[in-house]
């Protein structure tokens, strides 16, 4: 302990330079939050659904979807609809959930068909949300 | 008592210890959930770096009075196998692990369940027995022993929150004046166990230390830690997945108010 570097009132110079490094991680992270609710301010979320992947299953067939929020505001209860035409002209529709999507976030879920759509594929929208 | 007997009521008191610590997250859904679900190379760095914080908390505030690095690891060895041990038979007794179970959910769903049980099995004999770990005859009550007793309170409380959705919940809620208001509270909290653990004559610079050195020193780096264990506890938990750096960042100061609170007591309680 006598070898370490000591300032006037006994700290060893270590645990200032710790204490500099601590204050530089709080205050960068209150600043970036800050920072980043400034730089959007809309009044409600702002979704957006596309298809990512599909595959066929041996039971059907699945659709992974991604829907990203451009808005600060984070959306919950999302409901996201897909609609897919099978080779003779009928839809199938399918429907799933999401409990949240954060602000400026993303998310994927899984829409499940029962049979291959043709080739006009799957149509998916965003049916409705609520915010947090 | 014959050294046998007394390393025998050790281990059992660290069973005790075990028991008590993950109880609340052996009867938690999200966690058994987690030990299926949880990324396989996150839930294998956790458990590594477990290893070394048990060795350290042995010899901070082990379950038996140990003269060496050896006998710490030895120790950490022996509670991390308690921690596993003990999650797996209540996992078991509560009908959570059955005959129908995988072997990889099930060892996914112990091993969870290991972190809080094992520092649990750890911390049975200051805890359970009534004898603190001597903080003077020990170098623990350095500079460093400090922070990383902080450290592992931080662990512990974020790692039992962090598991359940309302984390996220409560950060979509809160606007970013009141993250940012929760910090404040949190590093004012922090800094009045700061206080209380100096009035209790604990603090190890008391004379000639001042309350702003004693905040920057203690509470910030306290407080970042905090920060730094939660958002590293929700990354292990994959509650990052899609997440902003902005949000992830609000979800780290929402569990690092719980992770502060248990960063500051741990100084009071270790």
């Amino acid at each position: 302990m006598a070898a370490r570097a000591r300032q006037r009132n006994g700290v060893p110079a270590i645990e200032w330079v710790t204490g500099g490094v601590g204050l530089f991680v709080v205050l960068g992270t209150l600043g970036f939050i800050g920072y980043e609710s400034c730089r959007s301010n809309a009044d409600g979320p702002d979704l957006a659904v596309e298809i990512e992947a599909s595959h066929a299953q041996p039971e059907g067939f699945s659709a992974t979807v991604i829907v990203r929020n451009t808005s600060r505001r984070a959306a919950a209860e999302v409901l996201i609809e897909g609609v897919a035409r099978a080779k003779d002209g009928s839809p199938q529709r399918s429907e799933v959930r999401l409990d949240y999507v954060a602000g400026f976030s993303q998310r994927r879920a899984t829409l499940v068909f029962e049979r291959s759509p043709a080739e006009g594929g799957v149509a998916v929208r965003i049916v409705g949300y609520t915010t947090p | 008592m014959t050294d046998t007997l007394r390393y025998t009521q050790g281990l059992v008191r660290a069973a005790g210890g075990a028991i008590i610590f993950a109880l609340p997250l052996l009867m938690t859904m999200e966690m058994w959930w987690l030990g299926f679900t949880m990324d396989r190379g996150r839930l294998f760095l956790l458990l590594l770096l477990l290893l070394p914080t048990l060795v350290l908390l042995s010899y901070h505030a082990g379950f038996e009075a140990t003269s060496s690095w050896r006998d710490d690891v030895i120790d950490a060895l022996v509670a991390y196998g308690i921690g596993f041990g003990t999650s797996y038979v209540a996992l078991a007794l509560l009908g959570i692990i059955t005959s129908d179970t995988t072997a990889s959910d099930a060892i996914g769903m112990a091993c969870v369940q290991t972190v809080p049980a094992s520092v649990g099995a750890m911390l049975a004999r200051s805890l359970l027995a009534g004898e603190h770990a001597d903080a003077d005859a020990r170098p623990g009550s350095t500079y460093a022993g400090e922070i990383f007793i902080m450290g592992v309170g931080a662990l512990f409380l974020a790692f039992s929150i962090a598991p359940t959705e309302e984390v996220l919940v409560i950060t979509l809620r809160l606007s970013p004046l009141n993250t940012i208001l929760l910090a404040v509270v949190s590093l004012a909290l922090m800094h009045a166990f700061v206080y209380a653990v100096e009035f209790r004559g604990q603090a190890r610079r008391a004379a000639h230390a001042t309350p702003g050195g004693e905040f920057v020193r203690l509470t910030v780096v306290g407080y970042a830690l905090s920060l730094a264990i939660s958002a590293y506890v929700l990354w292990t938990f994959g509650r990052d997945d899609g997440l902003h750096l902005a949000e992830l960042a609000r979800a780290a100061v929402v569990l690092g108010f719980p992770a502060a609170i248990g960063a500051a007591s741990a100084r009071l309680v270790l």
